[in-house]
């Protein structure tokens, strides 16, 4: 069984590749659906990631809040893996 | 005189010791094992240190990346147990060549109370930070499976090592700082072979970056139990410190190679 600090790297990275993965720009609920997490953590995360700068809202004339990732988004998905490779390799 | 023709190097600051010394170089009581020149002793203890440190702080910035993006605690005092450890081995150093400045200059093994001091609060910082470096780097392993307790807390490991500084102090017992540090090596093997046990990628054998950090602090007591090393034979001496910079730069190796 994986570790609950490895499924927060992995959930996080879940969330930044689906908001990747439809042009960077999408709405909250699909992103919602996307990721597989009950409503409470999905808010959690998300306001975790808009707060340290991997998410930004955007919001269009109607008002209608988007998700884009920020640079600091893109640099997560860049590293990931080797942040992965990193933990393994050195047994963290 | 043993150590009249080493000497005859002619650097400034033997000149210099000449002048104010004429030719009283050394005390009489300098142990026959000490066979280096101070100047060549401090060369080497210069390169050693250099590098050591450079591989420890190279370890802790070419991490930062990965850490500011995802805040990893284990990456965390992982980056942490290679800061303190350059910082002890800096502070090493810095007693080193003191050690090396007491040598060259006085006529006497015996230091004032000032100059004692200064060896005290030095030694007090390189086992404060020796302690951490030990600590974080073991916690960094076991993280996981603590992190709901008490010991979650980065200030419950400043606490310990703080804690069996002040006993040390207390004792000035050169035995208990070397059984602490035995000891808490000991702990870094159990706590590296519970997070091998548990680990879902377990490799045949005992993983290899385990053994590395075993060496990496087996070489570390052995540096400091001889303090300064000054009366370790160079034959003993130069593989000593081969080896700690071998294993320091497999692991910043292993290290750029997997951030880069």
């Amino acid at each position: 069984m994986r570790s609950r600090k490895r499924d927060r790297l992995e959930i996080i990275y879940d969330i930044l590749r689906i908001i990747r993965e439809h042009n960077n720009s999408i709405l909250p609920t699909p992103l919602l659906r996307y990721s597989n997490l009950s409503s409470q953590s999905f808010n959690e995360y998300l306001n975790e990631l808009v707060e340290k700068g991997f998410i930004r809202e955007v919001y269009d004339k109607k008002g209608r809040k988007y998700l884009s990732l920020t640079d600091k988004g893109f640099r997560y998905l860049e590293k990931y893996k080797k942040i992965i490779e990193f933990i393994d390799e050195f047994g963290l | 005189m043993l150590f009249k023709e080493d000497f005859e190097y002619g650097s400034q600051i033997h000149l210099l010791y000449k002048y104010h010394r004429k030719l009283n170089f050394m005390p009489s009581n300098i142990p026959v094992q000490l066979r280096m020149p101070p100047i060549e002793f401090f060369a080497v203890e210069l390169a050693y240190s250099g590098i050591v440190v450079f591989l420890c702080l190279l370890i802790y910035f070419k991490t930062r990346e990965i850490y500011e993006l995802s805040k990893y605690k284990g990456i965390y005092h992982f980056r942490n147990a290679f800061l303190f450890l350059s910082l002890a081995y800096f502070v090493r150093f810095i007693l080193a060549s003191f050690a090396f400045s007491t040598q060259l200059f006085d006529d006497k093994i015996e230091i004032s109370s000032g100059e004692l001091f200064v060896v005290r609060s030095l030694i007090l910082f390189l086992t404060y930070f020796s302690f951490m470096a030990i600590f974080s780097l073991a916690y960094s392993l076991v993280w996981k499976r603590i992190e709901s307790g008490i010991l979650q807390h980065d200030a419950v490991l400043h606490i310990i090592a703080l804690s069996l500084l002040t006993l040390i102090f207390l004792t000035r017992s050169h035995h208990l700082f070397i059984l602490s540090h035995v000891a808490l090596l000991t702990i870094l093997v159990l706590t590296a072979t519970i997070n091998y046990r548990s680990s879902e990628k377990r490799k045949p054998f005992i993983s290899q970056i385990y053994i590395i950090y075993f060496l990496l602090f087996a070489f570390w007591i052995v540096n400091i139990a001889f303090i300064p090393l000054r009366y370790l034979q160079p034959e003993l001496k130069i593989p000593l410190y081969a080896a700690s910079v071998l294993i320091m730069s497999l692991i910043a190796y292993k290290v750029v190679r997997t951030v880069s």
